[in-house]
């Protein structure tokens, strides 16, 4: 049963494949801040020295987005919806505890478990980079915990004294909003449930990186799909092609970039980019996804539509776990 | 007509493998083997290649075990005669990254590990923009894909080929390789005199390989590079 008027049904599989068949979907997403998230480890945001632009000879320093640390979040909100509507029970699939291995989620993300296998993510995701340099997309806050007072000295809170200021401040460095990390999310073999699964998450998801924190609000602008017979431009391709259409003093100021700028050169170097790829593809950039995103975003917003792609995608999970994955054996 | 291709290769993600791994800490050391190219290049078990592998062998999404089956994917591209030699990097920069699991719980218990399993680490890995060089030598001509994947997170990098015009045979010659090769796939058709050792799995390589055997002679922009001949991919009994 087809789920799309869209698309044609000649870019899916019928059925999960149990090996690689070379069919591909990119999912050309830019990935927008709109708080301050924390990519960082060790203490330190999550920054790389590479070209400029693709014209550019220069080196700059850009934050980026880990490739895991923008799949699990979307993974986790796919999870949810799973949970939400009863198609995975949170006692038989845990994430990273144990893996149920015949949902969605398992099947078309992946695990790994060391006596029982392991299914290849079918979702590929690569480090994405900040289009503006390191310097100008990011600032230093300092963090305290205040006391019921509001105050960082202590009214006789506890066991405090009176007057006494807290030691409990730290500094550290944020993402500020309004920083754009241009990223394409790959899916190999996609059926229409996978493919559909997988948009949805993405077009989800709205916090990435720590979660301790409340910060880490980022907005994700599908701006196309590409289907295709094999890999196309890299992530840092497209984000030095897009600096490179971007005005200097733009880039250099402290103003951040305006949105609508923005698309437009994304599109216009991923449209270009695209025409020094020589395999075979079928592009729905810029207007011509325009009637596409529109359905998706109609089928995702219903309970019936939503509903209907989970079940579809648990259903085609269940077959391929059934026929290529054995049950596990009961300890 | 044996066609030999200088293949470059751009990171545009940092790479990850553990050539190494010291307590918490995995290290990536900056060659790529030359088992790891063949899948990465997509020649093992593909139609286009006629490298297909018997059903037991298949490479799959779901793997039941992790055991490398090297010997039966590999002997395909020897059947075709297609062999990829180890990369050096041309110029490369690392990273140290620190990754652990996600969970997804709002209460976790600390427990007492059950299982050796690590749950965090640190990674060194290649920075984005370094870049490695390797060949490809086949009886056939052989079409590469622009974009590859590599490593333990399939890392996307762009591979440029040249294909080389004028390579001379020689045979029986005393000659000198400065690029990693892999011991197996020469010691059976060569003498090797001198090497330097790389440790890595699964097999390690060498460098600076002083040998004597047939050989290709190929002159590029900077400077004269010998190859051995005949390189086949060979495991022990």
């Amino acid at each position: 049963m087809a789920l799309l008027n869209t698309l044609d049904s000649k870019f899916f599989h019928q059925q999960i494949p149990y090996k690689p068949m070379g069919k591909y979907v990119h999912f050309i997403t830019l990935r927008i801040t709109e708080s301050y998230p924390l990519f960082q480890t060790d203490g330190e945001l999550n920054k790389a020295r590479v070209r400029a632009g693709v014209n550019t000879g220069k080196t700059i320093s850009r934050l980026s987005m880990f490739k895991r640390k923008q799949s699990t979040p979307e993974r986790l909100v796919g999870r949810e919806l799973l949970r939400k509507y009863d198609l995975v029970k949170p006692e038989e699939c845990e994430y990273n505890v144990k893996f149920g291995m015949n949902n969605p989620d398992c099947i078309i993300y992946g695990f790994a478990i060391g006596d029982s296998g392991s299914e290849k993510s079918k979702v590929i995701v690569d480090t994405a980079f900040s289009i503006t340099p390191f310097d100008e997309s990011h600032e230093n806050f300092t963090l305290n915990a205040p006391y019921e007072s509001g105050t960082m000295s202590s009214k006789g809170e506890g066991d405090s004294k009176v007057g006494e200021v807290t030691s409990r401040i730290n500094q550290q460095d944020h993402i500020r909003p309004q920083v754009f990390f241009p990223s394409i999310v790959t899916l190999r073999d996609p059926t229409e449930a996978s493919f559909l699964y997988v948009f949805n998450n993405i077009l989800r998801t709205r916090h990435y990186g720590a979660q301790t924190t409340r910060t880490g609000r980022v907005r994700n602008e599908l701006l196309g799909v590409v289907f295709a017979d094999g890999e196309i431009v890299s992530n840092l391709r497209w984000t030095q092609a897009i600096y490179d259409r971007l005005p200097e003093d733009l880039l250099t100021s402290l103003d951040p970039l305006d949105e609508t700028l923005v698309r437009e050169k994304a599109i216009d170097a991923i449209e270009s980019l695209m025409t020094e790829e020589f395999i075979v593809h079928n592009d729905f950039i810029g207007e011509a996804f325009t009637p596409l995103l529109t359905e998706v975003k109609s089928l995702t917003s219903t309970e019936e539509g939503i509903m209907q792609i989970l079940q579809q995608a648990d259903q085609e999970a269940k077959e391929y776990a059934k026929a290529h994955i054995k049950a596990p054996k009961s300890k | 007509m044996t066609q030999i291709y200088r293949c470059q290769l751009e990171l545009h993600d940092s790479l990850y493998f553990a050539t190494r791994e010291i307590g918490r800490l995995y290290e990536t050391e900056p060659i790529l083997h030359n088992y790891a190219l063949c899948y990465a290049l997509g020649f093992v078990d593909n139609p286009r290649y006629q490298t297909q592998v018997n059903p037991e062998e298949e490479y799959r999404y779901f793997c039941r075990h992790q055991v490398p089956q090297y010997k039966a994917h590999l002997t395909k591209l020897n059947e075709q005669k297609i062999y990829v030699t180890p990369a050096r990097s041309l110029r490369h920069t690392a990273v140290l990254n620190t990754w652990k699991y996600a969970d997804n719980r709002y209460h976790v218990e600390m427990q007492k590990t059950q299982k050796n399993i690590p749950s965090f680490g640190r990674a060194k890995e290649i920075a984005p923009e370094s870049q490695f060089e390797f060949f490809v030598i086949s009886e056939q001509a052989i079409q590469f894909p622009q974009w590859i994947r590599l490593g333990k997170w399939m890392s996307k990098a762009k591979l440029d080929v040249n294909t080389l015009e004028n390579v001379q045979r020689h045979s029986n010659q005393t000659f000198t390789v400065s690029y990693p090769l892999n011991p197996l796939d020469v010691m059976f058709g060569h003498e090797v005199i001198q090497f330097d050792t790389i440790n890595m799995p699964p097999v390690s390589l060498i460098r600076n390989v002083k040998l004597r055997g047939n050989s290709y002679r190929m002159s590029l922009r900077d400077g004269t590079v010998y190859l051995p001949a005949n390189m086949t991919y060979q495991f022990q009994p």
